[in-house]
C-alpha cells in the first residue's frame, strides 16, 4: 500500500463534503453567484484532484510505502508536547499566566526533554517574568490573571 | 448534611457576591469595543474618538477592535456568540443588526442577544458619481436607471445596509432598476467609483475630500436638512423622494449584563459625547450627536426591528 | 512643482530634532513589534494613536509610519531563526530563510533581509516622490474583474512554492481556499462551514494557522529526530552575506522592489501577494530552481524586498487619493483625520510641508533601521547557539502568547495546536504548507471579487478577458501554468518536479 492512498481518501471525502455544503448554501445564477458557488466548485476540484492521486497510488506511484510513515522510537515526544500545549491552553485562563507558564515550561524542559533541574527552573522563571514584563506591563496587552489575581 | 437546596443557595450566594464584587470593581481592565467596520472608515474614526473621550470618564482604556464584514453584523454577531456579559466587551450596533435577521439566517437574534446601552449618533449619507459623469442631478441618475433597467450600477458598503435598502426604496418609488454591488467599507467604494467600476456610490461621508477636490460629484444628501459642508447639494426630499435615511447607531453589550455595569458604561459614554474632542470628530465627518438613554434605546431597537421586518418584506428581500 | 525645492522643504521638517526623535522611536518600536510574534503593527499603532493627540500632526504621522515600516523590517527575524512567520508576508521568508539558518547561514539571511529591506524601502520612497499621483490613477483602474484575475495570477505561482507533486500542491491550495471561506459570507452574511460553532463565525485566523503549520509543526518534527536537529545549531558562519550572495541577489532585489512597489499600491493584500509572486518569479527565472526551498538566498532577497517596497507603495493611494489600501494605512488615515487633515488629492498642494516631511522622514527612517538592525544580527544569531532542549519550550511559549495576544481568544491557541498537528502529519505524507497559506489569504478575495465582477457584468464571464489589465494577468497566469508543457520550458519544470524523488 502506498502512503498517498489514505490521504487521497481523506481529501476525496472532504472534497465531496465541501461540494455538498456549497450546493446546500445555494449556487445562485451567473449574474448573481450565491454563497455556495465557489465552495461547490472548490469541493469538486478537490475531489477530482483526490481521484487523480488515488489513481496514481493504486497504479503504484505516489508516495513511499505506507510502512515508512510509521513513527520512529521517539514518537512520544511530539505527542507529549501536543498534550502539554493542550493542557496549557486549558489552564491559561483559569489559573493565570504566571503559574501556568512556569509549570508548562518546566514540564517541557524536564519531562519532554532532559535538562538539569537548576537550568530548567532558572529558564522557566526568567522567561515567564520577561514575557510578563514585556507583554503585560510594557505593551499593555493584558495576559490572563486567573483565579489568584496575579 | 447538605441537601440540594443548601448547596444551591450557597452556590447562588457565591455567584451573587461575585456579581456584586464584579460590578463594584468594574472596570478593572481595558474594555474591548468592537467596531464592525474596517479601520479608517468614518464610522471607525468617530467611534475611536468617542472611545477615547469616554475612556477618560470610565477610568480604563477602551480599545477599539475592528471586526468588519457581513454588512456590519459580523462584529455584534461575534460578541453575541462569544463574549461574556461582564462589560469588558461592547460593540457598536449598526442598523443592519436589526434588519439582516429578517433577510438571511443569522447567528444572532437582536431581540434577545444584546443588552442595549445607549444611542450616540447618526450618519450623513449621500450619493456620489465621478466628477466627469453625465449625471448632473440625482433625478437624472434615477431617470437613466429607469430608461436602462439593469444597466446602472451602484456600490454600497454591504448588502442590507441602510444605503442598499434606501437605494432600493428609491428605485421602487421611481420604477427604476439598478445593479447593486456590495463592497467592504468606504475605502473600497471610493476606489470603485473613482475607477469607473460602478456608476455611483451610496455611502457615508468617506468621499468628503474627493468631493472637495472635484474628483467626485455629490448628487444628493439623505439627511433631513442640507449639510453645512456642502450647502449647494439638495436633500432627497428636495430631489423628489420623500425619504430621510441616517441610520442612527448605538452601543450594546452581550445579553444579561449587570444593570450597574450598564449604568457605568452609559454614563461614561454620555459624558464622552460631551467632550470637545468628540464634537470636533463629529464635525469632521459631518455627523450629528443623537443621544438616547438606555431605556429609550432599548425601546427604539425593538420598534426598529419590527419596522425593518415590514420594509424588508415590502422590498422582496425577505429570507426564503 | 519643483521636486528639489519640495524635497528640501521636506527634509527641513524631517530633520527637526523632535521629528528625528519621533522617527527613531517609531522605527525602534516597530522593530520590536516585528520581532515579537503575534502582536502586529495594527495593534501597536492602535495603542499608540491616543498618545499622539498632544503632538503636532507631522510628528504623529512620522511616528506611526515609522512603526509600520519598522515592523516590516523585524518581521523576517523569527521566520529565519525559528520558522515562525509573524505575518503572512513572512511565510515566504520561512521557505529559504529557515533552511539557510539550518545550514549555519542565519547571519547571511538576516543580513540580506535587512539590507534588502533597506534598498527596497529606499527605492519605494523614491518612487513615492516621483510617480505617486500617476500610479495612484493606475491603481484605481483595478475593479473586481482585475482583482479576480490578479488573484488567479497569484495562485498560479503555487506550483513554484513546493518541490513535491503538483497534485498535492493543488490539493493544499484548494484546502486553503475552503478554509479561507469559513465564516460569514462577506456579501450575503450567511454563515458558511461554521458547523454552528460560534467561534467559527468570524472565520479562521491567519496567525494561528501560519504559526501552527510552520512554527509548531517544525518543533514537533524536530522533537522526533533528536539526533539530526543538533546539526544546525553548531556552526554559524559569517554574519553578513558574501560576495557570491550579492551577485545572486542583486537582480532579485531589484525585481522584488519593483513588484512590491506596484502591487503595494493596490488596495487589499499587496504585501502578501507581492512576496509570493516575487518568490515564484525568482524560482522561475533561476538557472538552478532546485536550490529553492533548500536555502537559496534569492528566495530571501526577492520576497523581503517585495514586502518592504509594498509597505512604501501603500502610502501612495492614501496620500494622493485618501484611499487606504490596507488596514495599517486605514489606521494612518484615522491618524490624519484625528489631527484635522484630510488626505486626498489636495493634501500635496495644501500642505506640502507635511506631505514632503513624511516622505523625507521615511528616507531617514530607513537609514535608521539599517543602523539599528545590522548590529542586532550578531545578537539574533546567538539565539541559535542556545541548546534546542531549552530553545524549543521557549519557541512554543512565544507561539502560544503570540497567538493569544493577537486575538485574545484561547480558541485560537487550540486552533494553532490543531494546525501544528496537521502540519506535522502533512510533512510525513509529503504535503507542503505554503500553497495552503497562499490560497487561504487570496481565496476570500478571489471569491468576493469573482462574485462582484459577475454582478457587474450580469453573468458574462467575458468580462475577465475583455478588460486589458485583467486579460494580461490571466495571460501571465496561463503562461506560468502551461510553461511546463511547452518543449522549451519542459526541462526546467521537470527539474522542479523530479526533485522530490
Amino acid at each position: 500500500m502506498k502512503a498517498d492512498l489514505p490521504s487521497g481518501m481523506l481529501w476525496l471525502g472532504i472534497g465531496v463534503f465541501v461540494a455538498y455544503e456549497g450546493y446546500d448554501l445555494g449556487l445562485g445564477v451567473p449574474s448573481d453567484p450565491g454563497s455556495g458557488f465557489v465552495l461547490f466548485w472548490a469541493g469538486l476540484l478537490m475531489a477530482g484532484l483526490a481521484l487523480v492521486q488515488l489513481a496514481a497510488s493504486v497504479r503504484g506511484h505516489g508516495g513511499g510505502p505506507i510502512a515508512a510513515m510509521w513513527p520512529g522510537p521517539l514518537w512520544w515526544k511530539p505527542v507529549a508536547a501536543i498534550v502539554a500545549l493542550a493542557i496549557y491552553g486549558t489552564f491559561l485562563l483559569p489559573v493565570g499566566f504566571l503559574i501556568s507558564t512556569v509549570v508548562f515550561l518546566l514540564v517541557l524542559m524536564l519531562a519532554v526533554d532532559r535538562n538539569p533541574p537548576a537550568v530548567a527552573v532558572t529558564v522557566a522563571l526568567a522567561a515567564t517574568i520577561i514575557v510578563y514584563l514585556v507583554f503585560d506591563r510594557w505593551l499593555g496587552v493584558g495576559l490572563p490573571r486567573g483565579i489568584f489575581h496575579i | 448534611m447538605f441537601d440540594r437546596r443548601t448547596i444551591l443557595s450557597a452556590a447562588i450566594g457565591v455567584l451573587a457576591s461575585a456579581g456584586v464584587a464584579v460590578a463594584d470593581t468594574y472596570p478593572s481592565k481595558p474594555v474591548t469595543f468592537i467596531v464592525p467596520w474596517p479601520a479608517g472608515g468614518s464610522s471607525d474614526l468617530t467611534m475611536r474618538a468617542l472611545s477615547d473621550a469616554a475612556s477618560k470618564h470610565l477610568g480604563q482604556p477602551i480599545v477599539v477592535e475592528n471586526r468588519a464584514g457581513a454588512s456590519g453584523t459580523a462584529g455584534p454577531a461575534v460578541m453575541a456568540a462569544s463574549a461574556k456579559p461582564d462589560g469588558y466587551t461592547i460593540a457598536q450596533m449598526p442598523i443592519t443588526v436589526f434588519r439582516l435577521p429578517h433577510m438571511v439566517k443569522t447567528a444572532f437574534d437582536p431581540t434577545k442577544d444584546f443588552t442595549y446601552i445607549l444611542n450616540v449618533t447618526g450618519y450623513t449619507f449621500g450619493v456620489v458619481v465621478k466628477a466627469d459623469a453625465k449625471w448632473k442631478t440625482f433625478g437624472e441618475l434615477v431617470a437613466d436607471a429607469k430608461a436602462n433597467p439593469g444597466k446602472i450600477s451602484y456600490g454600497t458598503p454591504g448588502a442590507g445596509t441602510s444605503l442598499h435598502i434606501t437605494m432600493e426604496q428609491i428605485a421602487a418609488m421611481a420604477g427604476a432598476k439598478f445593479i447593486h454591488v456590495p463592497f467592504k467599507g468606504g475605502a473600497e467604494t471610493n476606489a470603485a467609483v473613482l475607477g469607473g467600476h460602478v456608476a455611483a456610490v451610496a455611502d457615508s461621508t468617506g468621499w468628503g475630500s474627493l468631493v472637495d477636490a472635484k474628483e467626485l460629484r455629490l448628487l444628493v444628501i439623505w439627511g433631513k436638512e442640507r449639510s453645512k459642508r456642502w450647502p449647494d447639494v439638495p436633500t432627497l426630499k428636495e430631489a423628489g423622494f420623500d425619504l430621510v435615511s441616517n441610520s442612527p447607531f448605538g452601543i450594546a453589550g452581550p445579553k444579561g449584563m449587570d444593570p450597574k455595569v450598564v449604568a457605568k458604561l452609559h454614563d461614561a459614554f454620555k459624558k464622552g459625547m460631551a467632550e470637545p474632542s468628540y464634537a470636533e470628530a463629529m464635525k469632521k465627518f459631518d455627523m450629528e450627536p443623537f443621544y438616547m438613554s438606555t431605556g429609550d434605546y432599548d425601546r427604539y431597537a425593538r420598534q426598529t426591528i419590527a419596522e425593518q421586518a415590514k420594509l424588508v418584506q415590502m422590498l422582496g428581500l425577505v429570507k426564503k | 512643482m519643483d521636486l528639489l525645492h519640495s524635497l528640501s522643504l521636506g527634509f527641513q521638517v524631517a530633520l527637526a530634532p523632535t521629528n528625528l526623535l519621533y522617527c527613531f522611536t517609531g522605527v525602534f518600536v516597530g522593530t520590536l513589534i516585528g520581532v515579537l510574534p503575534g502582536i502586529g503593527p495594527v495593534a501597536a499603532m492602535s495603542l499608540l494613536l491616543p498618545a499622539t493627540f498632544a503632538i503636532p500632526p507631522e510628528s504623529a504621522i512620522i511616528l506611526m509610519a515609522g512603526v509600520y515600516y519598522g515592523s516590516m523590517y523585524g518581521g523576517s527575524t523569527t521566520a529565519i531563526l525559528v520558522n515562525i512567520p509573524g505575518e503572512a508576508a513572512s511565510v515566504v521568508t520561512c521557505l529559504d530563510g529557515y533552511q539557510m539558518a539550518r545550514q549555519g547561514r542565519a547571519g547571511a539571511a538576516l543580513g540580506m533581509a535587512a539590507i534588502g529591506s533597506f534598498i527596497a524601502g529606499t527605492l519605494a520612497v523614491l518612487g513615492l516622490m516621483l510617480v505617486a499621483p500617476t500610479l495612484a490613477r493606475f491603481a484605481i483602474r483595478f475593479g473586481p474583474a482585475e482583482y479576480f484575475s490578479l488573484m488567479v495570477l497569484g495562485l498560479s505561482i503555487l506550483a513554484y512554492l513546493s518541490h513535491g507533486s503538483l497534485v498535492k500542491a493543488l490539493l493544499m491550495a484548494t484546502l486553503g481556499l475552503v478554509l479561507g471561506l469559513v465564516g460569514l459570507d462577506s456579501i450575503t452574511a450567511i454563515p458558511r462551514l461554521t458547523f454552528d460553532r460560534l467561534e467559527l463565525v468570524d472565520g479562521l485566523g491567519l496567525v494561528p494557522i501560519v504559526m501552527g503549520l510552520f512554527g509548531v509543526a517544525e518543533i514537533l518534527a524536530n522533537l522526533e529526530q533528536e539526533v539530526k536537529r543538533e546539526v544546525f545549531s553548531r556552526r554559524v558562519t559569517g554574519l553578513l552575506p558574501t560576495r557570491d550572495d550579492w551577485r545572486r541577489s542583486a537582480a532579485p532585489l531589484a525585481r522584488g522592489s519593483l513588484l512590491g512597489f506596484v502591487l503595494g499600491i493596490l488596495p487589499g493584500g499587496g504585501a502578501v501577494i507581492s512576496s509570493f509572486l516575487s518568490y515564484g518569479l525568482e524560482k522561475r527565472l533561476s538557472r538552478t530552481p532546485e536550490r529553492f526551498g533548500k536555502g537559496a538566498i534569492e528566495g530571501v532577497a526577492g520576497p523581503e524586498a517585495a514586502n518592504n517596497a509594498a509597505a512604501g507603495g501603500g502610502f501612495i493611494p492614501l496620500m494622493t487619493l485618501g484611499i487606504p489600501p490596507n488596514v495599517v494605512m486605514a489606521l494612518l488615515l484615522g491618524a490624519f483625520i484625528v489631527h484635522g487633515l484630510q488626505p486626498g488629492p489636495l493634501l500635496m498642494t495644501q500642505k506640502p510641508d507635511l506631505f514632503w516631511g513624511i516622505v523625507a522622514s521615511m528616507y531617514i527612517g530607513n537609514i535608521m533601521l539599517l543602523i539599528l538592525n545590522l548590529p542586532l544580527i550578531g545578537m539574533w544569531v546567538q539565539v541559535l547557539r542556545v541548546p534546542y532542549r531549552i530553545l524549543f519550550p521557549l519557541i512554543l511559549l512565544f507561539c502560544v502568547i503570540g497567538v493569544y495576544t493577537a486575538s485574545g481568544a484561547i480558541f485560537d491557541v487550540y486552533l494553532m495546536v490543531a494546525f501544528g498537528i496537521l502540519g506535522w502529519l502533512m510533512r510525513r505524507f509529503g504535503y507542503e504548507p505554503a500553497p495552503l497559506v497562499l490560497a487561504f489569504v487570496l481565496g476570500p478575495m478571489l471569491e468576493n471579487n469573482l462574485r462582484k465582477a459577475l454582478l457587474l457584468s450580469q453573468g458574462d464571464f467575458m468580462t475577465f478577458v475583455e478588460r486589458p489589465i485583467s486579460a494580461t494577468c490571466l495571460a501571465v497566469a496561463a503562461l506560468l501554468l502551461l510553461s511546463p508543457l511547452l518543449p522549451s520550458f519542459g526541462a526546467r519544470r521537470n527539474a522542479i518536479a523530479l526533485e522530490q524523488s
